[in-house]
């Protein structure tokens, strides 16, 4: 499913239960749309790098098992994005709603 | 990673990052190298064979010219840093010092010559490019500024907005200046543009740079590290 636009929204919501590394971020938020929300991967990170730029997640380095992975966090900032991306979709979500579900 | 994985695997990051500064291109690496090795390891598990997890991974990634475009966008390329590397020495030269102090003293004299005028289009026309000239003046002088502290990186967003508004300044005056010498010897005056025309690549550029960096999404402190202390 094409959900261009989305995805930001999407890690900011995965990343409010605690950091995360690329990988696991999206084969969470594909798991947890049981596959509808199917994505290249390849575009996770540059959406990733944007979201650091602007100061909604930080990045840090750690190695486990001898793999070295970058990890992301939601800052103070990000939750704000998140809590106001949550009651937009809502808006949104419910306006769909009301017109298509006649 | 093995050599199967670097035949299916490098070809895919080397479009992906194509153009980026080393800094950059060596943090994808790292984090789109783990990412690989965690889905190859899934896919093996799932009993796929070495080489179809690889095929599968790499399928996953999608489109590296979509992801090489988004990173563009996103980063300084090595053309974008190399342009701010020419405007640092160009700013912080001898040259832009010498035209900084050229510029303050015919700006005091043109303030000077303003003040002594009375009213009229002409006094108007010369209040305007009095004006011009004193951002130019203020432009020119902060840049050089800019561009000689020690620790410049930090200001790199201010040195390349300045160096816009020097750009408009100078463009402004040369293209007055034509008209003027146009109006006089006919079309021969607007040759005088020349030198704004060769440097229309050079603005482009400044103006795409100075929009990365001032989006905030670019980071010139680890993405111009050789341009840092000690520069000069």
């Amino acid at each position: 499913m094409n959900f261009r636009g989305g995805l930001p929204a999407l890690i900011l919501q995965n990343l409010s239960g605690g950091p995360n590394h690329g990988y696991r971020i999206a084969q969470d938020i594909k798991s947890q749309s049981k596959g509808v929300l199917d994505f290249k991967e390849g575009t996770l990170y540059p959406t990733l790098h944007t979201l650091e730029g602007k100061g909604l997640i930080v990045s840090h380095t750690r190695t486990e098992s001898g793999r070295t992975r970058c990890y992301y966090e939601l800052t103070k900032k990000g939750k704000g994005m998140l809590a106001r991306e949550r009651e937009e979709w809502r808006r949104v979500s419910g306006a769909f709603n009301l017109i298509l579900a006649t | 990673m093995s050599v199967t994985q670097n035949i299916l695997f490098e070809p895919w990051l080397k479009k992906a990052t194509d153009g980026l500064t080393r800094p950059v291109r060596e943090r994808i690496r790292l984090e789109v190298e783990a990412h690989v090795a965690d889905s190859v390891e899934r896919h093996v598990e799932d009993g796929l064979s070495e080489i179809e997890a690889l095929v599968a991974t790499v399928s996953e990634l999608g489109d590296a010219e979509a992801a090489a475009r988004r990173f563009r966008r996103r980063y300084l390329t090595e053309k974008d840093a190399e342009h701010v590397k020419q405007t640092l020495l160009l700013f912080g030269g001898g040259i832009n010092l010498i035209g900084s102090i050229f510029l303050d003293g015919v700006a005091v004299l043109e303030l000077y010559l303003t003040a002594r005028m009375g009213s009229g289009a002409m006094f108007n026309c010369i209040w305007a490019a009095t004006v011009v000239l004193m951002v130019w003046t203020v432009s020119a002088t902060t840049s050089w500024l800019l561009a000689r502290r020690e620790r410049f990186v930090r200001n790199t967003r201010w040195m390349m907005l300045f160096n816009l508004i020097d750009d408009a300044c100078y463009f402004a005056i040369t293209i007055s200046l034509s008209a003027v010498i146009a109006a006089e010897m006919g079309w021969m005056g607007w040759l005088f543009c020349i030198p704004q025309n060769f440097m229309f690549l050079r603005r482009n550029r400044s103006i795409r740079v100075c929009f990365k960096l001032w989006r905030g999404s670019s980071r010139p402190d680890w993405e111009l590290p050789a341009l840092g202390k000690g520069y000069f």
